[in-house]
Order: structure tokens, then sequence, then C-alpha cells
């Protein structure tokens, strides 16, 4: 029973990030924002080449411009920053800047974060930890690690992107081309 | 029509006024415009704004005006499903309540632009029989929860009846509801499969004052007799207060889906329309009374010596007996196509929520099925219990100790 009450409380977390309570409401001006995070989910119990990605909207609440540079999870061995160029899915070298006062979507077709070499199944419904980390100016500190709790798996359609091995041609879009 | 003398006496006063005083004039005349069109866009966008308040002792969706716009919607889970798995789809779906309730397009909804407010939004989980012996979760049921049994005057027919899971939408707008209904199916997908969906109806919003009873299909007032929200004597009908920990704050839900034979209805008199439900049609007010909630007088008899209340009057036989068999309804109206009779069906989405339906509704049920005019008329042809979980705070997860 004790592994269930800690879902319950990590869950606060994860529901206020969700509605963008938290942050709004007390994030100090001095730093950044991660809100509306999740996670794509598979249907069944193996994740395609054993990859996923992580959407969110992330704002830059302090007066220089940051870097998502990349993070940890217990769920995956590799975490990186992301983009869709082209229909062409690549690490994005330098990580992903954001102006200050300034908002990032990270969305499907778009930029996004990769977990990659899954330990952990990732099935709808499933809370992932995962810790994101910036560089810029916090204070006297060059980089800030935000900490998200749960972000919950989910099944998305949008993007049409399949996560294989990094480069690829996303089919939906290089029909068009 | 401006006479010369006005227009004399006009010219002198704005000239009076002196050439300030005719600026201010257009400044506030655009003030006022502006303002004017800035009040109105907001009207335009009001209901999108209203919410109702999702989290708390009680789910929300019970406990309130019934919305214009409803989706019954009953799922069966997929073979192998655990409590587990349950637990997941519930965080999602606590998820999706939290965001839509409060006005927010659901996380990694594809279309959230269709999402352009709560609009009233409602949505309530509840658990069938089914669900529990699939689990083995018996245990954790109400006292006394089960399927309603069979009554002589059902016909029931299977795709209106049962279901492990249920999903209760409501809103204000139609188009919201729906696409709620669609965000909430997509993220089931992976536990359970559609069962069936009853879509129903009462008014929009502003076409009848509020705290006016709404009318059935079949032209009655339809609630006069219930609970008064927001009392104690509500809370005492309708909400669990003892048992398994999901449930206590939750209650239980009967779900009848009754066919009304309107073209053999509207041959009915007025009259005869009255006797067969003991109420008249205007006003709603019992036989012999003036207003709608004025108490019924089942005594009272006419001149001629007859009862003024029909002994087969749908309110004598519904009334309750005793103070347990009371209840809280809160029906809304359908209408489809009946295409075997090439006719319109119409009915009602029937609902009974209770602390213990065996105790207060089915008594009520037995009654009316035994005799009761207006079952010529109506025709029961879905039936569906659900236990309706208790209410959440932000951070908790509905009907988490039922499968934790």
């Amino acid at each position: 029973m004790r592994s269930k009450f800690a879902v319950a409380l990590s869950l606060v977390a994860a529901m206020t990030i969700s509605l963008g309570i938290t942050p709004a409401a007390t994030a100090a001006t001095n730093d950044v924002v991660v809100t509306r995070a999740w996670v794509r989910s598979a249907a069944n119990a193996d994740q395609a080449m054993m990859m996923t990605g992580v959407f969110a909207k992330i704002t830059n609440r302090t007066s220089k411009t940051v870097t998502l540079t990349g993070g940890t999870t217990s769920f995956a061995g590799v975490v990186e920053v992301h983009q869709v160029v082209d229909g062409v899915m690549a690490k994005k070298n330098g990580g992903i800047k954001i102006a200050p006062g300034k908002s990032v979507m990270l969305q499907p077709g778009g930029l996004h974060v990769m977990l990659l070499n899954l330990k952990k199944k990732i099935l709808p419904g499933t809370l992932v930890d995962l810790k994101l980390t910036f560089t810029g100016t916090f204070g006297t500190a060059k980089s800030k690690v935000v900490t998200i709790k749960n972000l919950i798996g989910k099944i998305s359609a949008a993007g049409g992107e399949s996560y294989s091995p990094s480069p690829m041609p996303m089919p939906s879009m290089s029909a068009t081309k | 029509m401006l006479t010369r003398r006005q227009i004399l006496f006009g010219s002198i006063a704005t000239v009076g006024a002196g050439a300030t005083s005719i600026i201010s004039g257009a400044d506030a005349a655009n003030a006022y415009r502006e303002g004017f069109a800035a009040a109105q866009k907001l009207a335009g966008s009001k209901l999108a704004k209203s919410k109702l308040t999702w989290h708390g002792k009680h789910q929300a969706g019970i406990e309130s005006r019934a919305q214009a716009h409803t989706n019954f919607v009953a799922l069966n889970i997929l073979p192998n499903i655990t409590a587990d798995d349950m637990l997941r789809w519930m965080v999602l779906l606590t998820d999706n309540i939290s965001t839509m309730c409060a006005g927010i397009p659901a996380l990694a909804d594809p279309q959230p632009d269709v999402f352009v407010g709560a609009a009233n939004l409602s949505i309530t989980v509840g658990f069938g029989p089914s669900l529990f012996k699939k689990l083995k979760l018996e245990s954790n049921q109400p006292a006394s929860f089960d399927a309603i049994p069979k009554f002589s005057i059902d016909e029931l027919q299977s795709e209106y009846c049962d279901g492990d899971v249920l999903l209760h939408i409501a809103a204000d707008d139609l188009q919201i509801m729906n696409h709620v209904t669609r965000t909430l199916i997509s993220d089931s997908k992976s536990f359970a499969k559609m069962h069936w969906l009853q879509n129903g109806f009462t008014n929009a919003v502003g076409t009848v004052p509020e705290g006016v009873t709404q009318r059935n299909l079949m032209g009655q007032v339809d609630g006069t007799d219930n609970p008064e929200l927001g009392t104690e004597n509500f809370a005492q009908r309708v909400w669990i207060d003892d048992g398994p920990a999901w449930i206590v704050g939750g209650t239980q839900l009967a779900l009848r889906r009754i066919r009304m034979n309107l073209n053999t209805w509207d041959l009915l008199g007025r009259t005869e329309k009255e006797a067969v439900i003991g109420r008249h049609l205007d006003t709603g007010a019992p036989l012999g009374k003036t207003n709608e909630r004025d108490a019924i007088d089942f005594e009272a008899v006419d001149d001629r010596g007859l009862k003024v209340i029909p002994e087969f009057a749908h309110i004598r036989r519904a009334a309750s007996q005793n103070l347990d068999e009371i209840f809280f309804r809160r029906p809304f109206n359908y209408q489809v196509l009946d295409a075997s009779a090439g006719q319109l069906e119409a009915g009602l989405l029937w609902t009974a929520y209770a602390r213990d339906l065996s105790k207060q509704y089915l008594p009520v049920q037995r009654r009316l099925a035994q005799f009761d005019l207006l079952n010529k008329w109506t025709t029961p042809i879905g039936s569906a219990t659900f236990a309706i979980a208790r209410g959440i705070d932000p951070g908790e997860i509905i009907a988490e100790e039922l499968f934790s």
C-alpha cells in the first residue's frame, strides 16, 4: 500500500502542472516554467525502438535567454533535445533556446524532448518522472534543473512522426514532397 | 420629429457649451461604443466561460441544474484489464476532468481549438455491477448495490442496458459536449470499448427562467417533488456516508431509457392527460390546486364523490409511501429515428440518484410496474445501474482507493 500512497502524493504535482496553477501562482520571476507536459505512450507493451517524445510549454521568466539542454528520467537511459525539420527528426545541437519572457511549445512534429533507451514501459496513464536541465542566468547560478514529478503518458496521433532512429523522413510529410 | 424651435435651442445650447464639450462628447460616444462592443463580446462568450466546480466531496453533474446537452456513455473493459490498468485510466480521466471542467483543453488534444470553454461542463464517473464482478472487487461495492431486476413492464434492449464504466458528460453547448465526449473516449480506448451512448437534452440556457421545473416531451413538468439542491434533505437522500472510502460522498445511479408512445399520447384530450398524471399540464399543480409545489391532497373528492386525483394517476402511484422512498431525479429527453417504423422515437433518459437504490427506488418502481396508467404510453427499453465514486480534491485520482 505504501507505493500507492506515493502515487497519490506525487500526482498533486502532476495535476497542478498540467493545470498551470502552481507555476503561474508561485514561480519566482527568475525562473523557467514548464506546463502542460505529457509523454507519448505506447498502446502496447513495447515502445517502438525503445524511444518516445515529451511535449510541454516552457516559459522563460528570466531576463536572459535560457537553453534547454537535456535531462534525466528513471524511465530512459538518455534524454535528448530534438527537432523536426523538413520532416526529418534530429538531435538539436546547442539545445532549445528561449528568449527572455517568451514561451516555446514542444509539440508533435516540432521541437520535443526525446527519451531514448527506455527501461520501463510507458503506457497510457503511466506517470513518468523527468528532470529538465536549463542553462542561463538564474540569480547567481548558470544552470537550473526543473523537476516534473509526473508526466502523464498519453496516446496521441498528432504529428504523424514515428520515433525510429533519426534522421528519418516522416511518411506523412515525405508523401507530399 | 424635431421642430424648428428645438433645432434652434439645440444649436444654441451647443454653441453655449463651447467647442471642448463637443469634442469630449465625441470622446464619450467613442468610449461608449468601444465599451459597448467589449461588453457585447464578453456577453457573447459568457456561456463558454461558465464553469461548474469539478472538485470537492461529490462529483459534479448531479446536485446541479441539468445542462442543455448530455451524453451518457457506457464502456466495457477489454479482456485482461486489471485494477492497476483501471488506475492508469482514472489518472487520464481525472486529468481530463480537472483541465476541461476548468475551461482548458485536455492535454494532447489534437483539436484544442474546438474546445472554446467549459460551458458548465460536468463529467461524472461511475462503475456498474459487472465491473466489480470482472475485477473481483465485489467486497468494495456499496452495500446492496446491484443490477435492477427486470420488471413486467420492461421491454429491455441489450444495447441500452448495463455497462462496466459510466462516463456521464453534460454541458450547455452541444459542440463542446460532443468534443469532450470524443476526447474522453480517445483516452479510454486502451482500456475499454464503448457499449452504448445515450444522447439527451433539456432546454437551452435562457429559454426558460431559472428554477422552473423542466418538461418532458409528453408536456409534463418533471421533477417537482425532488429534494431541493443544496439542502440537508438532498444530502441524506443522495450522498452515501458509509462504506468503502472511494464511495463515501458518492451515490448510486439508476438510468432507465423510457420510450414514450407519443403517437397515442397525442390522441388524448388535455383533461385525460391531466388525469393520467394527476397534475395540471400548464402550471404543474396537483389536480385541484393552483401552484406546482402545492401539497398533493390524495383524499380530496369532487362534487360527484370521485377522487380529484384518480386512483390510477401517476403521482399517486409514484408518491413515496414513507420517507425512505425519496430519491433524486435529473432526467433528460431524447429523440431519435425509429428506422423500423419510419417514425420518430422520443422518450426520457430517466435517472434516480440514491444513497441506496434498493431501499429508496426499487419499492417505488415495483409499485409503478404493478399498476400505473402511464405505463400505457411509456415503456422502459434500457436499464443500468452505476456506483458513482466520491468527489476528489485537486491531486487525488477518481476511485483511487477502489483500484489501489
